[in-house]
């Protein structure tokens, strides 16, 4: 085997791999009796019993009613569910409690997926085939020069030291921006190269039957989630899986996000139901007396190009774009797509950046190198407190309301961890620049949505006037890269304006089916040399990135 | 008490509110431990005086009775004996010198995650002599207003809950506002009608101000709100109603607090949501114009035109 696909996936991961692969059956066996005995101590007669089974089944009958696909699982899970409901009146209590059980380990079964050792090991020797798959539009020998291009490419930026020793002190979650369905790959290369342990992650079902994407989500400890089932039981079930492992010490990838970021803009609004899940799996901990912390590590991902920017941005100015939560045909789908992207972003010298933020515990205070919790005036704290009832050394307890109160200060950090450990680059600035001067050249009144279908008319952007805008969104940017409040990628940094545009301009005419910005020369306009932004949808969506900077009135 | 275990409060400050909330605190059952910076208060019986700040961080639930000018440096003080198991509910009328609610500085200053606010109509004698009353304890966390109420609860005091935390310290940070101006109004000779007038807008005006600042308007209706400012623009238990009075009578802000011998919290938290609302772009003309005439950039000549504003549109 080549040496560089051997690394790919090398020794160690692949023994952490087994753990989980051993370990599996067990986990979904605590998962399945863990949702049981919760949900029938939660019940206290029969009725409310009958109450939560029929809740799955109306969930899930919308469900089957509405889906486009159906697997093997939901078949067998629909005609369970069809002669539950039909007999749902009349089973006894001890019947209701027996399907409630089969139910719970149906689900569980579906997250847990069908785990065959014997097919992990032959997948894992496919691997490499599957890595050059991605780039099967070119020539072998010029993908797997690639291939150790991508490598160099993904550039990690944070305290990874820190990282590793609080990998081995705790149990680490890492909470990304979600942007594109690359993500969990490039955070798979990125911890590799680390140095840090992989991450186990709940991907959406959807991804499993993408051609490119399902053979990853296999090897990354993943699991699978399917967003498209609205039963609270399923959400049970998903959330003890996942702190069942986290209990057991698996490291967690999620994206608080929930789903990519339609708009482009960084995410400040999170869900926070599978991040919720280390709070719980905390107070387990403490109550039987563990002391193996959580730490929360916030990382950003940053792209000069989106590869699914058109679809997500297209997704997100329909009005289907909030309810349509999976797409199922966008770009990251379509092998040839991906390859271009990655061939296109390489050979123009591009990088995608990880930062990895400040690590925070549980409740969001900040953990030192020592892995200890510190508040913000840096005196260290204890977190058992917290989570006891009578005092600081009273018995550790369980409240719901408390915890989602937790979860959303959480939140809060992970939020502003995100603006500040942003990288600006200059794809985002230019095209900051860009759609406010349009938006400025079709009036203060004009409506965004005429502006992107190109109904207002917008004169071509002259380039002296565009470069002066960038200079001072540039100026803004430093200022408040000065207060931490964000990063700034090398060109935006220390390039000139012509600097920052010329790296943009090379960027937009690179991967997208039509240029989102190319030069023009206008005789009409003094000086000649303008710009016409081609596709302003892509032009508004790279914009997104700097929305929440405050950097408007700047422009 | 259940369990037979005696529930036990700390109180940070012996000013009149708290004593008066020790008092309540002892009739409920309560145990009672209070800290003061000044030694020479003579304590209510039965309250134990806490040597250090150590002494009353031993209780669980700590009510904070000091005025927000003083908070700041309590706090970081407090914040060294502190941990993730208090509670803590701030009496505060004011806020903070950026206008931050004193909840925030608590988060800032310690560890304490779990805050709340106390207010309502309050009026110490008549809390002491058990007259029936209400007070609400607003916090996101319901642990709080549970553990106040079975600290306070009585016969005579029933102890609202709420979740609506930035309301109601807002709401009871922009009363001592109304009280003001309704002390202006009462000083400048106008009537109960007047003062009508004065507390109706005020409410109005607050109602924008605390939406465009994510609060519900709606906790305006409260006790924290309505409930309060029932009591102090009627002149009573109110020194920025007293306040208001003596800048009627021509003072300055200066004579007037001197005279008055005690803090108001009015005139600082004018100044603050003057600049907020113009940061907001919120027209609250009372609040802009109390902050006018306590900086003395605006006088009374004209009366009490200088709190109205523009000419009535619908309400």
């Amino acid at each position: 085997m080549l040496p560089i696909l051997d690394e790919v996936i090398h020794q160690p991961r692949l023994e952490r791999m087994h753990r989980f692969m051993r370990e599996r059956e067990a986990i979904a066996a605590q998962t399945a009796r863990r949702t049981i005995a919760e949900k029938l101590a939660d019940v206290k007669d029969r009725a409310s019993l009958e109450i939560v089974l029929n809740d799955v089944c109306y969930h899930e009958s919308q469900r089957f009613r509405t889906s486009r696909d159906i697997d093997v699982n939901d078949e067998k899970l629909r005609g369970k569910l069809n002669r539950l409901r039909k007999g749902l009146r009349n089973l006894s209590e001890s019947e209701l409690r027996a399907a409630l059980e089969d139910l719970v380990r149906a689900y569980v079964d579906d997250i847990n997926g069908n785990f065959n050792p014997a097919v992990f090991m032959l997948a894992s020797r496919v691997v490499p085939v599957g890595l050059s798959l991605l780039f099967s539009p070119l020539r072998l020998g010029r993908s797997l020069a690639d291939l150790g291009q991508l490598r160099e490419r993904v550039l990690i930026e944070g305290q990874t030291a820190d990282l590793e020793r609080l990998a081995q002190r705790g149990t680490v979650v890492l909470v990304p921006t979600h942007l594109s369905n690359l993500d969990s790959i490039v955070i798979g290369f990125a911890l590799e190269r680390a140095g840090l342990p992989p991450v186990t992650y709940g991907a959406g079902k959807n991804l499993w039957s993408n051609p490119i994407l399902g053979f990853f989500m296999r090897h990354l400890g993943a699991y699978r989630v399917d967003r498209r089932i609205k039963a609270p039981l399923y959400k049970d079930v998903l959330k003890t899986y996942s702190t069942v492992l986290l209990e057991r010490g698996y490291h967690s990838l999620f994206f608080p996000g929930g789903t990519r970021s339609r708009s482009g803009a960084i995410e400040s609004h999170l869900k926070l139901g599978l991040a919720g899940t280390a709070i719980t799996a905390t107070v387990n901990l403490f109550a039987r007396g563990e002391m193996r912390p959580l730490y929360f590590v916030p990382a950003t991902i940053n792209y000069h190009l989106v590869l699914e920017a058109a679809t997500l941005i297209d997704d997100f100015l329909q009005e289907a774009g909030k309810s349509r939560y999976i797409i199922e045909d966008d770009e990251s789908t379509q092998i040839t797509r991906v390859a271009r992207y990655l061939r296109d972003m390489l050979r123009s010298g591009g990088s995608m950046t990880i930062q990895f933020g400040e690590p925070l515990d549980v409740l969001g205070h900040r953990v030192g190198p020592d892995g200890e919790s510190y508040d913000d005036r840096g005196r260290r704290i204890e977190l058992r407190p917290f989570f006891t009832v009578g005092g600081p050394h009273g018995e550790v307890r369980h409240d719901a309301a408390r915890d989602a109160e937790y979860t959303r200060e959480l939140g809060e950090r992970i939020v502003r961890a995100y603006h500040a450990e942003t990288h600006v680059l200059a794809t985002h600035l230019v095209a900051f620049a860009l759609h406010r001067m349009l938006l400025r050249a079709a009036g203060g009144k004009a409506d965004l949505f005429r502006v992107l279908r190109g109904e207002e008319h917008a004169a071509p952007l002259p380039v002296p006037e565009v470069l002066a805008t960038i200079d001072r969104v540039q100026q803004a940017l430093h200022e408040r890269a000065r207060r931490r409040e964000v990063r700034l990628g090398s060109r935006v940094a220390q390039g000139t304006p012509q600097e920052i545009l010329d790296e943009a301009l090379g960027y937009f005419t690179l991967f997208h089916q039509t240029p989102t910005v190319r030069r023009e020369v206008r005789p009409d306009v003094a000086g000649g040399d303008c710009l016409v932004v081609e596709d302003r949808p892509l032009c508004y969506y790279y914009h997104n990135r700097l929305t929440s900077y405050g950097l408007e009135g700047v422009a | 008490m259940p369990g037979g275990q005696r529930e036990r409060v700390g109180i940070l400050g012996a000013g009149a509110f708290g004593r008066a909330l020790a008092r309540v605190a002892l009739r409920r059952g309560t145990e009672v431990v209070l800290w003061s910076r000044r030694e020479d208060v003579q304590l209510p019986a039965g309250v134990v005086r806490a040597a250090d700040l150590a002494g009353v961080a031993e209780a669980r639930l700590l009510f904070l009775c000091v005025p927000a000018a003083h908070m700041r440096p309590l706090l970081r003080a407090l914040g060294d004996v502190a941990h993730g198991g208090h509670l803590m509910v701030h009496a505060a009328r004011g806020l903070g010198p950026g206008g931050e609610p004193v909840s925030a500085m608590v988060r800032e200053e310690t560890p304490i995650r779990r805050v709340g606010v106390l207010a309502g109509p309050l009026v110490p004698g008549e809390l002491e002599a058990a007259m029936p009353s209400a007070i609400v304890v607003a916090s996101r966390y319901p642990e709080v207003p549970v553990a106040a109420r079975a600290a306070l609860a009585q016969d005579e005091l029933r102890v609202y809950g709420s979740d609506d935390l930035a309301g109601v310290e807002l709401a009871a940070a922009l009363m001592t506002v109304i009280a003001l101006a309704a002390g202006v109004a009462a000083g400048l000779g106008g009537g109960i009608s007047t003062r009508a007038l004065v507390v109706t807008r005020g409410i109005a005006q607050a109602a924008r101000i605390l939406e465009a600042l994510g609060a519900r308007a709606r906790t305006l209706a409260g006790l924290g709100g309505v409930g309060e400012v029932f009591v102090t623009a009627a002149g009573m238990e109110s020194p920025d109603y007293d306040l208001g009075v003596k800048l009627a009578q021509g003072m300055s802000l200066e004579a007037g607090l001197a005279a008055l011998g005690r803090s108001a919290e009015g005139p600082e938290v004018a100044r603050q949501v003057a600049a907020l609302c113009r940061d907001k772009g919120v027209t609250a003309p009372i609040f802009s114009g109390v902050a006018a005439l306590v900086a003395g950039e605006r006088t009374l000549r004209d009366g009490v035109k200088v709190l109205i504003g523009g000419p009535a549109l619908n309400e």
